[in-house]
Parts: C-alpha cells; structure tokens; sequence
C-alpha cells in the first residue's frame, strides 16, 4: 500500500517521466494518420457503380 | 535510490501499458475492422472465406475501400485437392463482369471439366483499386494456407492504387513509411485515430470541394510525366513489392505465376493531353493504315507510355516482369501478352480483346485464363491425358456465362466511359431496353440488383419460356460461382438430364455428390453411367447407393447384371466382335432395365454379324 501511494506521488509529480512518452506516441501516430489520409481515388472509377 | 530507479522504469512503461489496455478495450467493444485476410464462413464453419474487411488497411477512407469474391475454401484442406491463389487488381478480378467472366473463372471451368474427380479450390483474393503493395500484403497471409500454386496479374494500378505513387503522395514512394502504416493498421487504436481524424478534418475539406467530382478534384495533381521522378518511382515500387512476394514464396517453396500486363495498344487514344503521346498516336494511326504494322505497335505503346494519366501500366513492367520471374526457380512468366498478340490483327492488342484501356471482354479474359493454364500444365501443376482436356475452342463454346453477363459488361463500360477521363460514353436514358436479358442487365449494372437474384430471374424467364437449353447454363454459371453448393450442381444435372445430354449431367451429379452425397444423387448417377455403357464408373455410386438404400429398391440385381457386364466387357476387348458375348451384354444390360445399353450392343453384334 505504502508502495502505491509513493509511487501515485512520484506520478504526479514528475509528469514528464510518463507523458512525454505518451504525447511523442500519439504525436507519431497523429502524424502517420495525417500523411495516410490523401486516398486512393483514380481507381475507384471501377468500383463506383 | 533502487526505488526511485524503479518508480522512473514504472513511468516510462505506464503509457505503454495504457495504449495496450485501450487496445484491448477496443478489441473486446468490437471496435474497427477486423483486418485478417481469412475468416471463418459465416455459413459453414468448415470453411474460410476471403475477409470482405481485408483490403481496408490499405485505404486511408475506409468508405473507398473495395471487398473482393466471397469463395469459401476448406479451413482443413483435403488430399488431392489442388488449391490456387489468385492475386491482383480489377483485371484479376475480371471487371467489368466480376462471376464467372474472369480469367480464373474459365481456368477453374477448364480444371472442373478435365478431371471431374479431382477437387480443386482456387480462391480469388484481388481487389479492384489496388496495386503491389496489397499483392504483396496478401501474399504475406496466403503461405500459411497450403497454396499449391499462386496467380498473379498486377501492375496496371501502380500509380493511382491504394498507396500507389500517385495517390498518397506523402508517403507513397517511401516503402518503410507504407510498410509501418500497414502494420498499425491492424491495431484497432490507429483505427481509432484514423477515424477521429477523418471525422475532425477531413468533413471540413469535403465542403470546399463540393460541385466538383472526385476526379476534377485529382486531375491537376495526377499528371505522371514520362521518366519523371514520380514515374520512376512507380516502377521502383512494383519491382520491389512484387520482388518481395516472388523471394516469400521462393522460401516457401511455392510455385508462383506472375503474368505479364496487355494494354490496349490500337483503340485507346491517350487520356490526358500530352502533346507528345498523342502525336505518337496519330503517327501509329497511320502506319497502320499504311500496313506498316511493327512501326504502328512501336507507336502505339510510346503513345501509352508518354500518356501521363497512368491508367495503363508502363511498358516497362512488360521487361522487368520476366527478369523477376527468372531470378526465383519456383517463379514462372506467364505470357497472357503473347496470347493476346497472337489473337489480334497483326499482333496490335485494340478492341478485338480489350474493351477500354486495360480490361479484356470475354474472349480476352479466356485467353488469360488459357495463358494460365499452360504455364500450370508446363510446371507440371496437373498432366491431362489428351483426350481427357478440354480443349480451347470447346471452352468457348461451353464456359457457362450468359446474355447478361456479357450485356452487364458493355453496359459497365459505356457508364465508365461516359465519365473522366473517357467522356465519350452514351448516358444511360439512351440505353433502349427490348429483351429480359437486357432489362436484367441495366438493373444490375444500375440498380445494384445482386448478380445471384438476376441469374435466378434469368432462370425462372427460361424456364417459363421453355428455354431449358439457356435455362441449363445459368444454372452452371450458378453452380460455378457456388462451387461448394451441391443444390445448384444438381438442378443443373437435372436439366441436362432432361435435355439427353448424358455427359453433363453425369458431371454435375458427381459435383453435386462430391459435396453433398446422398442415395438420390448415387441412384441417379449409376443409371446414367450404366446408359452411358460405363459400368465400372457406375459401381461406387451403386454401392454407395446399397449401403444407403432409403427407397427399398431391391439393387441386388442391377449389381449381378453389372458385374456381368463388365465380366462380358473384360473377355470382349480380347475377342472383339464375338457376337456371342455382345449378345450376352444386351441381354444383361436388358434384364437390369437399360434398354440403351441393349440396344447398343444389339447393334454392335447385328453389325458383326454382317
């Protein structure tokens, strides 16, 4: 219990240890959606109807 | 100090495990799209079936995804069968007829007719809208399901496929970035990104590009110079997705046929404006009314080559096919361009086989197919005995594709031109609809009427018309596009019954059997094989039938007058013409009931006799 409760401190206050790698993981994710997200269109000529 | 050493490690990990139990979450809500290439049949849990999901990972708008052929296989494949993957684009699928009308569909016809006892399952696993990167995404997934050979037929939608060159510029000539995509794509969180980010800014976009259609909106972008930057990229592409699939099966030990790609060379004027393909064209216009025909083809394919809307593969896929095919002993061309050649006027491919720019019509894909099946039977895939093979222009005549089939492609073709970049096409009020055929194929090719209910209608037309003959073919082209229902095998066997035509029907009881056996099946195919004077091949449906016997017919003495039979026969190929023994097979076949087979023999021995 004692275990927990100083680690729920040391969570809280050093942010950076846990969000950094949260916030470069979605940034890269967030990033990868956006260069994926001009689609393949031409193509679809033949699937239309 | 250890502590704090541990409580940093803890803080690091934390977001990772985080993003693993949202995974989870996600995974357990059935969130997203489940992206396997196979998944169990929903109808029989026997089987598996192409996932209608799969190509989804390879589009960024899931909306333009496209699904592909449902043909179920078994999840445990049986001795003998011999099991085929087909892999490609629209081509491959056999647009703009899909069904039967595809190269693999007439390959399967061809092997269903040869060997009428070997159990062949060749699954089609192609996606129109796709290009290499799919073929090899595909191929990844397909070793693991005992492939006995693979098809391929790629290259036409290099450029403007899903992650093509062309279409996402961003990353598509970067393969470590698309390789990366394609693997997070299968975490239902990327999914989950994906979506948010379409619903956040892609609704906003779409309101600036309202009036214009998709392909005004694309045009200025897609232009594709020849020896360009993004051209050469292109061709890099295909050879190293297609290179990557050709090494995995090489180390599977998995024979691969790649084919090399047919353009309409003669009929299809450039699609874009390039001053320098279409003067090309027109100077292969006319050298070929001069008859100067070799300098007519070499024009015509600069003309395809310098178009810059690449709807057509580059001529140079046609060179790098066969070098990568040779550099993997378990890798075969298939030369479906050579056979094209040899089928058009003068070796230049144009409307004869091809109906636009890259699809063939009927004959066209049969050719294909028949490409295919040489270069299996070269491999040694399977070895016909000559008078057992279909032949070629027996195919034609008898491959099971109807009126409207073949309606529903032209009409298909006529919508596709009539819009960019063809513009040449009739809009559709223009269509005069005089026959049921043609009614059922403006419905499919307008009104999304499912292919399966408009074979049933054509079905249900013929047969109200009397028309058995035409009813007959639907029923197989049914029976082919099902190929693991015995139902359509045998109402098709019952109407060739009817129509005396012994040969076929015989052939579909034994589909129809293989899959679903039972003492009516069995009854009907040892009197057929008995009429046809095949007594051996009657024995195992009559002892499956008396083992089996749900009537209380008394089969006993039709297994006597049998085993006579063929007694008679055995001492027959030693004495040929002993009147003696042709009488004795007569009266055996007479005594059992098949006044046919008497009569034959009758015959033989009155013609001995003289």
């Amino acid at each position: 219990m004692e275990f927990m409760k100083d680690l729920f401190l040391f969570l809280r206050t050093r942010k950076k240890f846990w969000m950094l790698p949260l916030i470069v993981l979605l940034l890269l994710m967030t990033l990868l959606v956006i260069l994926t997200s001009v689609s393949a269109i031409a193509p679809m000529i033949y699937s239309v109807f | 100090m250890k502590r704090k050493l541990l409580f940093r490690v803890i803080a690091i990990v934390l977001p990772f495990l985080l993003l693993g139990l949202l995974e989870l979450v996600l995974r357990w809500c059935h969130y997203g799209y489940d992206p396997r290439l196979f998944i169990p049949y929903p109808q029989d849990a026997r089987y598996l079936v192409f996932n209608p999901d799969a190509g989804k990972r390879f589009f960024s708008d899931q909306l333009l995804a496209t699904s592909g052929n449902a043909e179920p296989f078994l999840r445990k494949k049986e001795d003998g069968t011999l099991r085929i993957f087909v892999l490609g684009e629209s081509t491959t699928i056999g647009y703009p007829y899909f069904h039967n009308g595809s190269a693999h569909r007439w390959l399967q016809y061809r092997l269903m007719r040869t060997f009428p006892s070997k159990k062949f399952e060749i699954i089609n696993v192609s996606l129109t809208a796709t290009n290499s990167y799919t073929v090899y995404g595909f191929a990844k997934e397909l070793v693991d399901y005992e492939p006995d050979a693979v098809l391929i037929y790629c290259g036409q939608n290099e450029y403007y496929g899903a992650l093509g060159v062309g279409s996402t510029n961003q990353i598509g000539g970067n393969p470590l970035l698309v390789q990366t995509v394609l693997s997070l794509r299968h975490l239902r969180l990327f999914q989950f990104f994906t979506r948010a980010y379409q619903a956040c800014f892609q609704r906003a976009s779409d309101k600036d590009k309202a009036g214009k259609t998709r392909m005004e909106l694309m045009v200025g972008e897609q232009h594709i110079p020849y020896g360009s930057t993004l051209y050469l990229r292109g061709i890099a592409q295909f050879q190293r997705n297609i290179n990557a699939t050709l090494a995995l099966f090489s180390d599977r030990h998995i024979p691969v046929f790649l084919s090399n790609l047919v353009v309409n060379e003669k009929d299809q004027p450039p699609l874009s404006e390039s001053p320098q393909a279409h003067q090309y064209y027109q100077q292969g216009i006319n050298a070929y009314a001069r008859g100067d025909f070799g300098a007519a083809k070499a024009l015509f394919d600069a003309a395809s080559d310098w178009d810059e809307l690449r709807f057509r593969a580059p001529g140079t896929l046609n060179t790098l096919i066969p070098q990568l095919c040779s550099a993997y002993p378990n890798a075969r061309l298939v030369d479906t361009k050579a056979a094209f050649e040899g089928a058009s006027p003068h070796g230049i491919l144009g409307r004869e086989l091809i109906l636009e720019h890259i699809h063939p019509n009927l004959e066209g894909y049969a050719y294909m197919g028949d490409a295919f099946y040489r270069a299996l039977k070269q491999a040694g895939i399977f070895h016909p005995d000559s008078g057992q093979e279909l032949g070629f222009e027996t195919l034609l005549r008898d491959m099971p594709l109807t009126k409207v089939d073949s309606l529903t492609g032209a009409y298909k073709v006529l919508n596709l031109k009539s819009s960019w970049p063809f513009g040449q096409g009739l809009p559709k009020d223009s269509l005069k609809l005089n026959s049921e055929e043609e009614e059922l194929a403006f419905s499919m090719t307008f009104r999304h009427m499912p292919w399966d209910q408009a074979m049933c209608d054509l079905y249900d037309y013929y047969m109200k018309e009397h028309e058995l003959t035409e009813a007959g073919r639907v029923m197989e082209a049914l029976a082919l596009d099902h190929a693991t229902e015995a139902a359509y095998a045998e109402k098709a066997a019952n109407i060739y019954g009817e129509l005396q035509d012994n040969e076929k029907a015989i052939f579909y009881f034994q589909h129809a059997f293989a899959l679903h056996p039972s003492f009516d099946k069995a009854r009907d195919l040892f009197v057929l094989e008995l009429k046809a004077d095949q007594p051996e091949a009657a024995q195992p449906f009559l002892d499956y039938a008396m083992k089996n016997n749900t009537s209380g017919m008394n089969l006993e003495p039709v297994k006597f007058y049998t085993n006579q039979v063929i007694e008679y026969k055995k001492s027959l190929s030693m004495a040929r013409g002993d009147t003696t023994l042709l009488m004795q097979i007569a009266q055996a076949y007479r005594k059992m009931g098949n006044e046919e087979g008497a009569h034959k023999y009758e015959q033989m021995a009155a013609h001995s006799e003289r």
